[in-house]
């Protein structure tokens, strides 16, 4: 057929192009024309000769290997057709390529003379005609594979089977009968037809696994580059195939196919019998022609990076180029054109895997450097040079796979945290209600839920449980009491100590002895019958006990002993004082034994004594014995026997109170008092009754004039004295019914019974009111201090006096020293100035009674130093230094000033040396730069402007000092000094700037003085000066704050906190851990009444004294201040400004002795309290709390009321 | 954004590698692909720094072909990139031919298949001399062609020589000559081979860089 007329060169050159590389590639029309005979037919008219593909396909139409210059063609032979009528142009009859392997189905080679692209064009149309069927496609397939096997683009291994999938069945099968009866060498041809087909067909395996790693090839006179992209498919024909998507016209050398072979052989075990393809591409197009065997390297290198590996921490290094011959035992083997190579490489910026060169020096050193190079012997070697060092993708995916999870992790468990501290928060705000609610039936569980509110942090629940430890008279329940057991009765009920108490138990016949302190079960001891009372002995050595209607008596101090049971009938017991016991049977005279020995009666009394329901019917007071001789009750002389009166009162309980009068529990509740003078007169009755049937069961008179009284009902503090009788609260505000209330011998603690309950112990006062253990005579009391590391108390008084006391036992303390005048009591009507004490107690100074001030060493309690009067000033001492080694006086003028005047006050500093001669300090010559000038005019001294012209110095002459003459004849003026003093010396070591009315206090360490003064608008200025070069002070910084007539100074023990009082409002703190920049911290530690006259501090805790009362602030948090106590005294002694506590925590308050007539005579008392209670409630509430509980919050209070939180122990 | 194509942007992995990611780092990937932002290719030369082709009399000097800058200029996935001009009775084509490879036509409307044409090319590699053998192409016409793997062309063609000229033409660029040539213009060369005595220098040197 001739020719039609061809199409210009350009339009063949670009058609070519466009079916090997696209768009419209000659595979894509191809697949597009699968499965339709007609469009199969119209692409292999295409390749007709004269036809526009067979033109096209022309201009690329080279063998490799083969020379490209045309020949003569030979004569066309029709045999070697195919069965087809395709002719090939005679043009393109090129050359017959090299011959072909042996093959067995491939008896003839296809077109010898036909150009590669034309013949892969055909290739490609033959297995679409195959695909169709038909009796010649056998021929189409051998005719197919032929050319790829001819183009070099499979390895020579023998493969097995050419799997093909269900939806191309027909073709499938055809293949594989082809390959079964392939040589070997051909079923890699076959193979790649079944690739193909599935291609064809749209059905291509699903990719499983990729690897991409650039190449370097050598265009002879230059390099060039590319990229191989091997990809894993899910199944397919096992084998190593070109991809034929893009790969259809590649044409390659022998050598390349060895290479590929090599490389599949090499390749791991787990590939082989996978199905791998591959393509090679040189900006995104493919390559149609290769050369050459270095890409062996490549294709082992991908190959292995495709093998299945459990974690790929390092990948292949996209930048990274093998170029070496694969050699089948794994070895590289130097490749062709390495120059040209590495200068692509460089201008690609790759690195470079090499086999070690033969000749190292064909290679520039330059360019090996450039293209960073690195040999690699063995196809394993190259394989880690190709990888990164780690896989940026796998890195940052596993970093934000970390990030991720992290965050996830981080946002879950913060949620969850935040999840569970909300519910914590909303769980911890409820207890505090929920222990309100609770406390009137379980007050140890009311202070167990506000601990637990604690621990959870809710907001405001520490102060509320402090204030409930402080004020809770609840002192613990007996839990271990079972079933029926009641306590013996009446104040015998405990051991004269109070550590013990007794109880019975009916059930068992038991009496069991209890511990207080623990409220924990003693000791259990079996009677064996029925018992009917208790009571332990005056001496607390023996327990009485009726049993069976007789007397045993138990030594309690033994726990081994046991009951010694006597003739003694008795149903009741009572002790009297004087050791006597009281046995009351039933309906029976009142006998009294002497149990000392062998039981002795003493004697009987009345006719028909009632036992008591509660409490014995018998009540004791110094000589004299009340008891119930129904429908009376008796008075009797204890000693003769005698009855003295007979009460006509229908009663149910009595006591005596330690003054004598009796109270009589009547059986309709209500309670009488009588005088028991003679004749015995009632004097008062207690107006509360209980509803109907109900009797006061129990009484009992506890300290300061209080009187409780149960019924069966409640239980009420009454106070009785001068007064009406008052009732002052119920003793133990709970709801469940009150059996008897009976009080421990010192009056203050109750064992108090209810219907159902287990006893508990509670409080007659609580701990936030503290009553005075002890009074001391003061005088002119002008401070008080404990000394520290001992049980020493220091008073000073007005004068230079002092008095030592030991308060080891602070109901009975003991008067060790004293000095000065009134046996340390001070001068009467003395000054009022306070003294000061140093820091370690060792010293203090005071003003002495000729308006000088002195500093006495506490041990020996001697005179170190005097400082004389200045003039018409009087010397008052302000604060003296931690060691005592300085001190800070102001001179306060006494004279000439209107009332409410205030004058500038020089502030002097004054050092103190005990036992040493005075030596002239000078004052410092020049002021250290910074530094506010201090003074350094003597004191006393007027400024030099201000002395009228022609005044002697002041030194020479001070003012207010007696003129030599007057002086006694024969002294000196050394012996004007108190014998054994140091006189001060004649100048202080500095004078800090005047201020009116200063408050001055030493900070803990002794360096820091605080100076505050009083503003003229409700403010006032603090200024900290660093004495630790007295002679020299330096301002630390100076701090203007609002306050009200600010009060006194006090400090922290750690010296990290200041407070400074009001006189009239909130006082404030300051945080002064940074002296630099002190911060006021708070300002609202306001007083409950009245004007704050001192402080004291021991840890957290700040006790300032006001007019009248006392104050107790929780200082834990400094910003949130809490007040904890406020008392007053219980009489008209009121406090004054002198206070202080002890480590042990004795408050120690002066108080103005004879009420306000005090306030003009300086005659004043000295109070000893203990507020232990309060300071442990405020260390640690929790603590306290639990303490009062005895136990831990149980499990099932925890999913009451703390549902969803893991009960954990909250008590330490 | 999808995330698929935002780590595509990022990691440069998958199918649809964008270009531009190849030699950047993550920062930069990471940014790019975070706005949108396509990164040229670090791979591509700077036409401007590249030599451009001495011009010498009667030679003319087409307008640079840049692979890079015009992909890069391309809005999608471009088609085959190809530029003409004519000059004289000469129309040039100059086209992208396969992976790396720029292919140069040059078409006359008569038979020159008895004349070589010159021509000074230069690529990314350097400045070569060249010689075009005419082929027929059409009844009436004639091609030369040249295949080379550049990046960019620039290609400066001289006056017309006869085929003489070969005698006196460096074996070097016969053999660079050759070896650029592709397959239907070996034709030509084949007819030069076939016009000289067989030891011809000449014809051994075209034979040789034949194959």
């Amino acid at each position: 057929m001739p020719p039609a007329d061809p199409a210009p060169a350009a339009d063949r050159y670009e058609l070519c192009s466009r079916l090997l590389f696209g768009p419209g590639t000659w595979f894509e029309l191809c697949r597009d024309a699968a499965g339709s005979p007609s469009a199969i037919a119209g692409l292999r008219a295409r390749l007709a000769p004269g036809a526009d593909a067979a033109e096209a396909f022309a201009t690329r139409s080279s063998w490799p290997g083969e020379s490209r210059l045309p020949q003569t063609p030979p004569a066309p032979d029709p045999g070697s057709a195919s069965g087809d009528s395709l002719l090939l142009p005679a043009s393109f009859l090129l050359p017959g390529p090299s011959p072909l392997p042996e093959s067995s189905l491939l008896p003839e080679s296809p077109a010898p003379g036909a150009g590669s692209a034309w013949s892969a064009a055909k290739a490609a149309s033959d297995v679409l005609a195959a695909m169709d069927g038909g009796p010649g496609a056998n021929d189409l397939l051998r005719s197919a594979a032929a050319h790829w096997r001819r183009a070099n683009v499979l390895p020579t291994l023998p493969l097995t089977g050419a799997g093909i999938g269900s939806p191309t069945a027909p073709i499938a099968r055809r293949l594989a009968v082809l390959t079964d009866d392939a040589a070997a060498a051909d079923r890699a041809g076959l193979g790649f037809l079944a690739i193909c087909v599935r291609a064809f067909a749209r059905d291509l395996p699903r990719k499983r696994r990729e690897a991409e790693l650039p190449v370097l090839f050598d265009r002879r006179s230059t390099g060039g580059h590319g990229v191989l992209r091997l990809t894993l498919l899910d199944d397919g024909p096992p084998g190593l195939y070109p991809d034929p998507r893009s790969m259809l016209f590649l044409v390659a050398d022998r050598r390349f196919a060895e290479a590929l072979d090599t490389a599949w052989r090499t390749a791991g075990p787990r590939l082989h019998d996978r199905c791998v393809i591959w393509r090679l591409t040189t900006d995104g197009l493919p390559c149609d022609e290769i050369a050459g065997g270095s890409l062996g390297a490549a294709f082992g290198v991908g190959l292995a990076d495709l093998a299945p590996r459990l974690l790929r921490a390092r990948r292949l290094d996209r930048r990274c180029a093998v170029t070496a011959e694969l050699q089948p035992d794994t070895r590289l083997a130097e490749a062709g054109g390495v120059p040209n190579k590495l200068e692509e490489a460089v201008r690609k910026r790759w690195r470079v895997v090499l086999a070690p060169a033969r000749d190292p020096d064909t290679l520039p050193e330059a360019l090996l450097r450039a293209a960073r190079v690195r040999f690699a012997v063995d196809l394993a070697a190259a394989v880690r040079s190709c990888r990164t060092k780690m896989n940026p993708a796998f890195v940052a995916l596993a970093a934000a796979v970390l990030l991720a999870a992290s965050g996830i992790a981080g946002g879950a468990v913060a949620a969850t945290r935040e999840s569970r501290a909300a519910h914590q928060r909303e769980i911890a705000v409820g207890l505090i209600p929920a222990a309100a609610s609770v406390r009137r039936t379980d007050p140890a569980t009311a202070l167990l839920l506000e601990a637990l509110a604690v621990r959870l942090g809710a907001p405001g629940a520490r102060p509320v449980l402090v204030q409930s430890v402080v004020d809770n008279r609840f002192a613990g329940a007996f839990d271990g009491f079972a079933g029926i057991e009641d306590p013996c009765g009446g104040r015998q009920t405990w051991s004269p100590d109070g550590r013990l108490i007794a109880s019975i138990r009916p059930a068992t016949d038991e009496v069991r002895i209890w511990d207080t302190a623990s409220r924990s079960l003693v000791r259990t001891v079996a009677m064996h019958d029925d018992v009917t009372g208790c009571a332990f002995s005056p001496d607390g050595l023996t327990l009485a006990i009726a049993v069976g209607g007789r007397l045993a008596q138990l030594p309690v101090l033994d726990p081994t002993s046991q009951p010694v049971l006597t003739t003694v009938e008795a149903v009741q017991v009572q002790f009297a004082p004087n050791g006597l016991l009281a046995a009351i049977g039933d309906h029976q005279p009142l006998r009294l034994w002497s149990v000392t020995g062998t039981p002795r009666l003493v004697g009987s009394i009345g006719a028909d004594v009632s036992e008591g329901q509660r409490q014995p019917p018998v009540a004791f007071h110094a000589g004299m014995m009340a008891f119930i001789d129904r429908p009376n009750v008796v008075i009797a002389d204890l000693a003769r026997l005698r009855v003295r009166a007979r009460l006509p009162v229908s009663a149910e309980s009595l006591a005596f109170s330690p003054r004598g009068v009796l109270a009589i529990g009547r059986t309709d509740s209500l309670t009488e008092l009588w005088d028991t003078g003679r004749p015995p007169r009632r004097t008062d009755v207690l107006r509360y009754q209980a509803p109907t049937g109900y009797v006061a069961s129990s009484l009992g008179f506890g300290a300061n004039g209080t009187l409780v009284v149960a019924s069966h009902a409640s239980s009420h503090v009454w106070q009785i004295g001068s007064e009406d009788p008052r009732r002052l609260r119920a003793l133990a505000p709970v709801d469940s019914q009150v059996g008897s209330a009976d009080l421990a011998p010192d009056g203050r603690t109750a064992l108090v019974t209810f219907g159902s309950r287990p006893p508990s112990l509670w409080r007659v006062d609580s701990h936030g009111w503290p009553r005075a253990v002890v009074t001391l005579p003061g005088g002119t009391v002008s401070g008080v201090r404990f000394l520290p590391g001992t049980t020493q108390m220091l008073v000073t008084a007005a004068g230079g006096a002092a008095a030592l006391w030991d308060v080891a036992d602070p109901a009975r303390p003991v008067h060790l020293r004293a000095v000065g005048p009134r046996e340390g009591r001070g001068t009467r009507g003395g000054s009022s100035a306070a003294s000061v004490f140093s820091g370690d107690s060792r010293f203090f100074a005071a003003a002495d009674d000729d308006g000088g001030a002195g500093v006495w060493a506490v041990e020996g309690l001697r005179r170190v130093m005097t400082v004389p009067r200045s003039g018409d000033d009087e010397v008052v001492p302000l604060a003296l230094s931690a060691d005592g080694g300085l001190l800070v006086t102001r001179n306060h003028e006494s004279n000439g000033l209107q009332q409410g005047e205030l004058r500038d006050e020089r502030i002097h500093l004054w050092a103190v040396r005990e036992g040493t001669q005075p030596t002239a300090t000078p004052p410092a010559e020049s002021q250290p730069p910074g530094t506010t000038p201090a003074e350094t005019r003597p004191p006393g001294t007027p400024p030099a402007e201000t002395r009228p012209p022609g005044t002697p110095p002041a030194e020479s002459q001070p003012p207010g000092t007696p003129p030599a003459e007057t002086r006694p004849p024969g002294t000196t003026p050394a012996e004007s000094q108190p014998p054994g003093t140091t006189p001060a010396e004649s100048r202080p070591v500095a004078t800090l700037p005047a201020v009116s009315d200063p408050e001055v206090a030493f900070a803990p360490d002794g360096r820091l003085v605080t100076v505050v003064r009083a503003g003229t608008s409700g403010d006032a200025v603090a200024t900290w000066w660093n004495v630790a070069d007295p002679r020299r002070p330096v301002t630390l910084a100076s701090r203007r704050f609002a306050i009200e007539a600010p009060g006194v100074i006090a400090f922290s023990s750690d010296g990290r906190r200041m407070f400074v009082t009001s006189e009239t409002g909130p006082g404030v703190s300051w945080d002064i851990s940074d002296m630099s920049d002190p911060r006021l911290v708070h300002s609202q530690v306001s007083l409950h009444d009245g004007q704050a006259l001192a402080t004291a501090t021991s840890g957290n805790t700040l006790v300032l004294s006001a007019t009248g009362a006392i104050d107790v602030w929780d200082m834990t948090d400094p910003t949130l201040p809490a007040e904890v106590a406020v008392f007053a005294t219980d009489d008209k002694s009121i406090f004054h400004e002198h206070l202080a506590i002890s480590p042990t925590g004795l408050l120690a308050t002066a108080q103005w002795a004879e009420g306000v007539v005090g306030q003009y005579t300086n005659e004043s008392i000295i109070q000893l309290r203990n507020v232990s209670p309060i300071l442990t409630a405020v260390t640690d509430p929790v603590a306290a709390a639990c303490h009062i509980a005895g136990h831990d919050l149980p499990t099932t209070l925890w999913q009451r009321h703390a549902p969803g939180i893991t009960p954990h122990p909250i008590c330490p | 954004m999808s995330t698929g194509r935002y780590l595509t942007l990022l990691i440069g992995s998958g199918p649809s590698r964008p270009r531009g990611i190849q030699g950047y780092g993550l920062w930069r990937r990471y940014w790019s692909a975070l706005l949108g932002i396509h990164l040229p290719p670090l791979d591509a030369p700077d036409p401007a720094r590249a030599p451009a082709p001495p011009t010498r009399a009667g030679f003319v000097r087409l307008p640079r072909f840049d692979r890079a800058a015009l992909r890069l200029a391309a809005s999608g996935d471009p088609e085959r990139l190809t530029t003409g001009w004519t000059s004289g009775d000469r129309a040039y084509t100059v086209r992208e031919s396969g992976p790396g490879e720029i292919e140069l036509l040059v078409h006359v409307d008569h038979d020159a298949t008895a004349e070589l044409l010159p021509a000074d090319v230069t690529t990314d590699r350097g400045t070569h001399p060249y010689l075009l053998v005419f082929v027929p192409d059409d009844p009436h016409g004639s091609v030369a062609a040249l295949r080379l793997s550049a990046s960019f062309l620039d290609v400066a063609t001289g006056p017309v020589q006869p085929s003489a000229a070969l005698d006196t033409a460096d074996p070097a660029t016969i053999t660079r000559s050759v070896a650029a040539t592709p397959d239907p213009g070996m034709s030509g060369w084949a007819r030069l081979v076939a016009g000289r005595p067989a030891d011809d220098p000449i014809a051994r040197v075209i034979r040789d860089a034949a194959g």
